[in-house]
């Protein structure tokens, strides 16, 4: 339905307002908020973001310095959280030989005690004077022992010189032989490479020792600490008796702390027994166990009952 | 001009050069977007083609502009711009329920918005809108009066239809809103009846009424410039 009146439609065409139009600026502004309103939708946080960089006129390359500055001071603050400070390494190290002392304790009864008994007993009766190895048997100890403490006193200024100790099949529970050595090695610092090494091949030693003792192969204990253990368990005399059947002769010496660390060496010469001509054999020990003590005595008193016995 | 709203398929591509940073001139094709209709332009706005918008600003600017300054009046001449634009934004703001608008077409779209935002003002300016407001006879002048003989040469008779326009405006602006409104949309912007009743948010016979109503004072104050009744 068409109601125009043509001659008012003709005069509105003729109206002086027929080429109004508005300014530039805000025909700009119109573009503009349709240009951005059909680009693909920003997240939010990027709007945002955007908008604090215009409002603070924030160039991109500013923005991209000042986060490449906070990351760097995040993984500088992460990394000086994470690292152990000096004093830690110590504390570790002293841990450790925690650790392994308490493994030896626990092979000792409970009441382990530092035997302040007759100091005599804590000695085989020492020769008059230190007579040189001349045995075959006595010889081959007297080199092996010369060896191993020479690799203890390469090690004797930094490293603790509880050797790793191998738990015997009989023994009470203490720390694997894997597990000791690994505590030996991290208880040492960087500089005693070369330390490590030599204790490392000094455990496999020990290993391939203890492998042998295990399967029967071999009778005599590979390491003290499991000669220790085995006295305290089987009894002096028991193991004296089975050290004779296997012709193991030798007197066993007990020797304590003699610095002011117990883990610093006790230097031991080659020693026999003027009496019997066996071999002592030096156990050190920091913490002197009542029960070794008497085991030892009974270890001892069975070699020179098998000695006499043999003598006449 | 009014454009042809007609859906027209074949669109004439041509190639657009474009040198890239490497000195080798690429070509791309733009599509000719003055074949679209109206309502295509805005679907494709609605696509994210912001070209698109541009060349439906472009044909409805001065009409919508024209519109919002006579819908207005005088008196609110200095809102004229705050609506034209608020009728943009809002369009592209509600450019979502473009597609589900099937029974109107975009100009009746675009100046139900600016028309919606027209009365908002005047009812905040204090201006009556639906109220008929009468006006008094001009007995000073005799109708037809001024109309321009036919022999009248045609800078005469531009300078007549200029100073009928004037008059025109004078006396749109002593209508009440709704009448103007009716008035300008069927004149002016061509629209019918019925999308008028879209715009103006009133029944069919209503705009009718109202359509009349305002001929019927226009032509009473156009009196002097209508022509002669011929006899």
């Amino acid at each position: 339905m068409d109601m125009r009146d043509p001659h008012l439609e003709k005069a509105l065409q003729h109206a002086p307002d027929r080429e109004l139009q508005p300014q530039d600026e805000l025909r700009q502004r119109v573009l503009a908020y349709a240009e951005d309103a059909a680009k693909p939708a920003k997240p939010a946080w990027l709007a945002r973001l955007a908008d604090c960089m215009r409002q603070w006129q924030v160039t991109p390359v500013q923005l991209g310095g000042m986060s490449s500055i906070a990351v760097a001071l995040l993984v500088l603050l992460m990394v000086h959280e994470q690292r152990p400070q000096d004093s830690e390494w110590a504390h570790v190290a002293a841990d450790t030989a925690v650790a392994q002392a308490d493994a030896l304790q626990k092979a000792a009864p409970a009441e382990a005690e530092i035997y302040t008994g007759d100091q005599n007993k804590l000695q085989a009766p020492t020769p008059s004077s230190v007579e040189t190895a001349t045995s075959p048997e006595a010889f081959t100890e007297h080199a092996m022992r010369q060896e191993a403490e020479s690799e203890h006193k390469e090690d004797a200024a930094t490293t603790d010189n509880t050797a790793p100790v191998a738990p015997s099949a009989e023994a009470p529970a203490g720390l694997p032989a894997e597990q000791m050595d690994e505590a030996a090695a991290e208880a040492l610092t960087l500089e005693d490479a070369p330390a490590t090494s030599n204790l490392r091949s000094e455990a496999k030693t020990k290993m391939e020792a203890l492998a042998k003792y295990r399967n029967g192969d071999a009778v005599k204990e590979p390491d003290e600490a499991i000669l220790k253990e085995t006295l305290i368990a089987r009894g002096g005399k028991a193991v004296a008796e089975r050290d004779i059947q296997a012709g193991v002769l030798r007197l066993l010496s007990i020797e304590g702390p003699s610095g002011e660390r117990c883990e610093e060496p006790i230097p031991q010469a080659p020693q026999i027994d003027a009496d019997t001509g066996y071999s002592i054999e030096v156990l050190d020990v920091c913490v002197v166990p009542v029960a070794l003590v008497d085991e030892v005595e009974a270890y001892n008193q069975t070699m020179r009952a098998h000695q006499r016995r043999s003598s006449q | 001009m009014l454009y042809n709203e007609h859906l027209r398929l074949n669109f004439l591509p041509f190639l657009t050069p474009i040198v890239s940073s490497d000195r080798v001139i690429h070509y791309t094709a733009r599509m000719n977007l003055d074949v679209f209709s109206d309502d295509m332009l805005m679907t494709k706005f609605c696509a994210g083609d912001a070209q698109a918008f541009e060349l439906l600003y472009t044909r409805f600017e001065r009409p919508l502009y024209r519109y919002v300054r006579r819908v207005l009046g005088a008196a609110l001449e200095a809102q004229v711009d705050e609506v034209f634009q608020d009728t943009w934004m809002k369009l592209v703001d509600n450019r979502a329920s473009w597609r589900e608008r099937e029974d109107a077409s975009f100009k009746t779209w675009l100046f139900m918005l600016a028309h919606h935002r027209a009365v908002d003002v005047l009812r905040k300016g204090g201006r009556e809108v639906s109220a008929d407001e009468g006006w008094q006879d001009d007995e000073s002048e005799s109708p037809w009066q001024l109309w321009p003989a036919s022999s009248a040469d045609e800078p005469e008779q531009q300078a007549f239809w200029r100073k009928a326009g004037q008059q025109l405006l004078d006396c749109l602006d002593g209508l009440p809103a709704l009448q103007r409104a009716a008035f300008l949309l069927h004149h002016e912007d061509g629209l019918g009846l019925d999308e008028m009743t879209r715009i103006l948010d009133a029944e069919f016979e209503t705009v009718k009424s109202r359509l009349r109503y305002a001929l019927s004072k226009l032509r009473a104050c156009m009196g002097a410039y209508l022509p002669p009744a011929i006899e």
